[in-house]
């Protein structure tokens, strides 16, 4: 039985074997592919077949060891199914070579899983593409590749030859299989000006990514495609040498670069005059302009000068602004013109350039720098400022304190120019200004919940009334005089529309309407919407909360105050008012600033108290900040002003003599020290983000910023000085009435005394 | 309630009411005089026209100036 | 509605840096502005301590400050939850910035096309992204390359969102840190993701709601942190 089920298995294997193992490799013919290498020459009987074979390469030329891939084409011939491929390395005479006896080395071969220079396939239909990579030999030279199909078989075999081949050049540079870059022009060292044009040759066999230009290691410029050829300008460079280098990545990743240096040799070129000096040309120009018209008027007034006898002595006292100007009057006109020229051209090139010159930079990372600056502290400052007309309005008119008569009109006029530099420090610090209608096209739809919104609301409500305010009660005064001041007369007449001399009772009673209605809206504005900008923001440690609404009423209503005490000190000494204006409202405005200047410390030590005894830690580093830290150098001496200024103030308020310069002194440090402590309100918050993920920040403002704020400044004096050139200050028509009436000033010397 | 947000009511309501006020007693406060108080109110609403006409201006010729 | 939200793994996060550059090529946006941002932090003290990353896009809160105070409303929210902002509009006013307790805006200090990292020249930017060209519902929204002077930030890439794609940062995390969805729709990704693992969001407290949920534990007030990333960028005029 065992002999039979041996025979069994044999009966079934053979034929399995027999039927199954053609399909295998097996039993090919020939050498068979990937056994070993087949040089196709010598024993065999070929004959020339009709087939074509074509043979393809990316580059010829390349570098020693560089891959290199071959595409071989074949097409035609009118034998069998079995064809095989052959790269050689020279095709006569006979023997043909094995490419790897020249150098070659096969990485790869159509059948994918071998290195053989021969390939056989077996379902040859009439076209076929086979591809093999290699590497370049390792030394220099030409080196020819052929290709040869073999098929057939049997007794005649065919084959064919792509007789040209490819003829590599290997040469020199560049790590292998990287690409070789060749600069046309300019060729090195040479001297060049204007625009030049730098023209690459870059070889590839893979195929280029892209290719950079630098010059002295900076890309100017990337392309990625034929051709490689750039204009330069280069009256960019200075004259000299620079290096200029051309890189070509493939999309392998590998790169090769050409870097020569070239001899910049550019005429000197005129340069273009800068924008500012222009600017400045135009400001000089315009002043110059106004100051010889105003001498020119002074000449004419002196003709004229006989011709305006109606005024009597006190009413030349008063109106000694409007009737001579002299030389510190000349000199405030210079300078304000001049700084307001200098705002309109640093303004020109922040517009232009960007708020990127000025110090202000994004919070956090990666600039960590604050968003907010010295425009905002600006802003803040005149806003407190503009108070100092209403509290003398409701001083005047509510409180009927009717000493500081004299001075009411100089307060509103401070408020209505402060009110316009708060509203221009606002639209410098817009990184779009020219945008700045869409608050007002989309105001309905923001009031809802933005305090700027609020603010601009306020703003526009106060400043409406104050001049209001301002002009209603000049309209009397305008009347009295439009006959005396004949220059005028066209413009107060103007200015007179409606005017009936039984107005008065009804003006006033208008004006203690309006008084009181600004006082209040004063607590809506600094101790409503200002600080409501900056405590409603969560976000802020040191801003949050609800000590800001108060605290800035109280620092308004001192800036206000001092503001108002040094502009009547400088025109009281300036126009010669001292009869006219009493020494004593100093001593009572200067109490008044007493008390709300330690209102204000004591708000500050409030703040200072709660941040640091147990709160969170982001207002605790704030805090400390000031106290302690980045900011103690700034915030200490700050205290120290605005406690020495309140010692001194409340020291005169109850001392017996009185001497008013102390009190300008003090409101000019108190000025100062406010402007000062805004800044150390609105930035140590910025630069200490809450998020403790943060880095902290610094801040620095640039001299744009400062130019800004100064022309601000400037703008403010000037626009104080053409009103009081133009229009009476001081009340004439009230003066003359005290006069009248026995109150108020003596009568000095006979003669028309030197004023300015 | 959608309307009457926190800033309708601060606006509208705290910050212009003595506004408000201001204007009645400007009409009705003696001694009445028609005139003045006609005077007072048209350059009120004009300043405030002429302020918004203002701010246009301005950021129509910046526009010119910013790239 | 949709109401689009993300979840961020930290425990995932290896501080690759993929999204930051991910989004800043997706959205053109200048040198020093990283809509994307990733915070590198040391937590503890040495021996005890480690290095934590934090990618911080915009929470696109729902309650969010931004968009209550801006003068113009630039700054505002879809119906769809994204905050945005219209280029068109902006003033550049920057109290978005100042009123945002993340950091996440960023202003264009100088023009964009001349604060790139390199100097592209005439051909501008070779990797700009035609789909900022576009106005979404009306107003442009998308893109940090338009104009100075206005503010930018993460748009949880609006432009891809309406082609069905995730954002950038989204798509481009090497080890799947974010998932992104709807956080209306329970069966969503996100929704899950938030729901399965214990998360937080960050500065809770301060009642901005905001959309972004790291997934792991909470940040253990006990520890210290300090920030790694100090160096200061310089953007020059």
């Amino acid at each position: 039985m065992r002999k039979g089920r041996i025979f069994l298995v044999l009966a079934l294997l053979v034929p399995i074997i027999i039927a199954v193992a053609p399909l295998t490799d097996a039993f090919l013919g020939g050498a068979g592919s990937g056994i070993q290498p087949y040089d196709g020459g010598g024993s065999c009987h070929v004959t020339p077949s009709t087939a074509i074979v074509t043979m393809f390469t990316p580059s010829l030329t390349v570098a020693p060891v560089e891959s290199v891939i071959v595409t071989v084409n074949v097409s035609g011939g009118n034998s069998g199914p079995i064809l095989g491929v052959m790269l050689v390395s020279a095709l006569n005479p006979a023997p043909a070579s094995i490419p790897s006896s020249v150098g070659w080395t096969i990485t790869a071969d159509p059948s994918g899983s071998g290195t053989d220079n021969y390939y056989e396939i077996s379902n040859y239909a009439g076209q076929v593409s086979l591809q093999w990579s290699l590497t370049a030999p390792p030394t220099e030279g030409t080196f020819a590749l052929f290709a040869r199909a073999h098929h057939g078989g049997g007794g005649e075999p065919q084959f064919a030859n792509d007789e040209a081949g490819l003829s590599f050049i290997v040469g020199t540079g560049g790590i292998s299989g990287a690409p070789v870059v060749s600069i046309i022009s300019p060729s090195d060292a040479e001297s060049v000006e204007g625009v030049m044009t730098v023209n690459a040759s870059i070889e590839s066999s893979t195929p280029i990514a892209y290719a950079l230009l630098q010059i002295d290691g900076v890309v100017v410029d990337n392309k990625s495609q034929e051709p490689f050829r750039w204009d330069v300008n280069t009256t960019e460079y200075a004259n000299g040498e620079h290096s200029l280098n051309i890189t070509a990545y493939d999309t392998n990743g590998s790169f090769g670069y050409k870097e020569i240096t070239v001899n910049v040799n550019n005429p000197e070129a005129e340069k273009a005059i800068p924008n500012w000096v222009w600017a400045a040309v135009g400001g000089f120009a315009l002043i110059l302009g106004i100051v010889a018209v105003a001498l020119f008027m002074r000449k004419r007034r002196k003709e004229a000068g006989a011709s305006e006898p109606k005024l009597d002595l006190t009413e030349r006292e008063l109106l000694a602004p409007l009737l001579h100007t002299k030389l510190p009057g000349y000199a405030v006109l210079v300078l304000s013109a001049l700084g307001a020229a200098l705002f309109l051209a640093v303004w020109y090139i922040q517009m232009t350039q960007g708020l990127v010159l000025t110090g202000m930079r994004d919070y956090g990372v990666p600039l960590q720098g604050s968003p907010w600056g010295i425009y905002i502290v600006n802003f803040i400052w005149f806003v407190g400022i503009a108070h100092g007309g209403i509290v003398m309005s409701a001083a005047i008119r509510v409180m009927r304190l009717e000493k500081y008569k004299s001075i009411a009109r100089m307060a509103e006029l401070l408020t209505v120019v402060t009110l316009l530099m708060a509203g221009l420090s606002i639209v410098m610090d817009m990184g779009r200004p020219d945008r700045l209608f869409e608050m007002i096209i989309h105001y309905s739809e923001r009031v809802s919940t933005s305090p700027l919104v609020w603010d601009i609301t306020v703003i526009l409500i106060y400043i409406t009334l104050s001049i209001l305010y301002l002009y209603l009660l000049m309209r009397e005064d305008l009347a009295y005089l439009r006959d005396k001041l004949p220059r005028f007369r066209w413009l107060y007449s103007l200015l007179l529309f409606g005017y009936r001399e039984n107005e008065k009772e009804k003006i006033d009673r208008i004006a203690w309407w309006i008084a009181l209605t600004l006082l209040v809206i004063v607590f809506l504005l600094s101790g409503g919407v200002i600080p409501w900008l900056f405590g409603l923001i969560a976000a802020q440690a040191g801003w949050f909360g609800a000590i800001q609404g108060p605290m800035y009423l109280a620092a308004a209503l001192s800036s206000a105050l001092a503001a108002v005490i040094v502009m009547v000190a400088v025109m009281r000494r300036a126009f010669r008012w001292e009869k006219h204006i009493d020494v004593d409202i100093f001593r009572g405005m200067g109490t008044a600033l007493s008390v709300l200047v330690i209102i204000y410390l004591w708000f500050t030590l409030h703040e200072q108290l709660t941040y640091q005894y147990a709160a969170p830690t982001s207002e605790h580093d704030i805090s400390n900040a000031l106290l302690f830290g980045q900011y103690a150098l700034f915030f200490w001496p700050v205290i120290a002003m605005l406690l020495g200024s309140f010692a001194y103030l409340a020291a005169s308020a109850i001392a017996r003599k009185f001497n008013p310069t102390g009190t300008v002194i003090a409101s000019v440090v108190l000025l100062l020290a406010f402007w000062l402590k805004r800044f150390l309100i609105v930035i140590p918050s910025l630069t200490h983000p809450r998020l403790g993920l943060y880095p902290s920040g610094v801040y620095f403002p640039t001299w744009i910023e400062y130019s800004l704020v100064v022309g601000t400044i400037a703008i403010a004096l000037l626009l104080i000085f053409l009103f009081v050139k133009v229009f009476p200050i001081m009340e004439v028509k009230g003066a003359r009435r005290l006069t009248e009436e026995g109150v108020g000033t003596k009568e000095a010397q006979p003669s028309p005394p030197e004023v300015e | 309630m959608g309307f009457l947000s926190i800033g309708v009511v601060l606006v509208f309501g705290i910050i212009l009411a003595p506004v408000i006020i201001l204007i009645l007693a400007s009409i009705f406060g003696k001694p009445r005089n028609l005139r003045v108080t006609a005077i007072f109110l048209g350059l009120f609403g004009g300043l405030i026209l002429i302020g918004l006409a203002a701010v246009w201006l301005l950021t129509t010729l910046l526009s010119f100036v910013m790239p | 509605m949709v109401r689009h939200g993300m979840a961020i793994d930290l425990s995932r996060c290896m501080g690759c840096r993929a999204c930051v550059e991910a989004c800043k090529v997706e959205n053109n946006t200048p040198h020093g502005v990283f809509w994307m941002l990733l915070l590198r932090f040391e937590e503890g003290t040495y021996p005890n301590s480690k290095i934590r990353y934090i990618s911080r896009p915009c929470q696109h809160c729902d309650n969010a400050p931004c968009t209550k105070v801006c003068p113009v409303g630039a700054r505002f929210k879809r119906d769809d939850g994204l905050v945005l902002t219209d280029f068109d509009r902006c003033i550049g006013c920057r109290y978005c910035e100042v009123s945002c307790p993340y950091g996440v805006n960023y202003f264009n200090w100088k023009k964009p096309s001349k604060n790139q990292y390199y100097d592209w020249g005439t051909s501008g930017l070779p990797y700009r992204n035609p789909d900022h060209n576009i106005k979404y519902e009306g107003r442009l929204v998308s893109g940090g390359n338009h104009y100075l002077g206005v503010m930018g930030k993460c748009t949880f890439c609006v432009h891809r969102l309406v082609k069905g794609l995730k954002p950038a940062c989204v798509a481009n995390c090497p080890v799947g840190v974010f998932t992104f969805g709807d956080l209306d729709d329970p069966n969503s990704a996100v929704s899950k993701a938030i729901a399965e693992k214990e998360h937080f969001r960050l500065q809770e407290e301060l009642g901005t709601n905001p959309k972004v949920y790291y997934l792991g534990a909470p940040l253990d007030p006990r520890k210290p942190r300090k920030p790694l990333d100090v160096y200061r960028e310089e953007v020059n005029p």
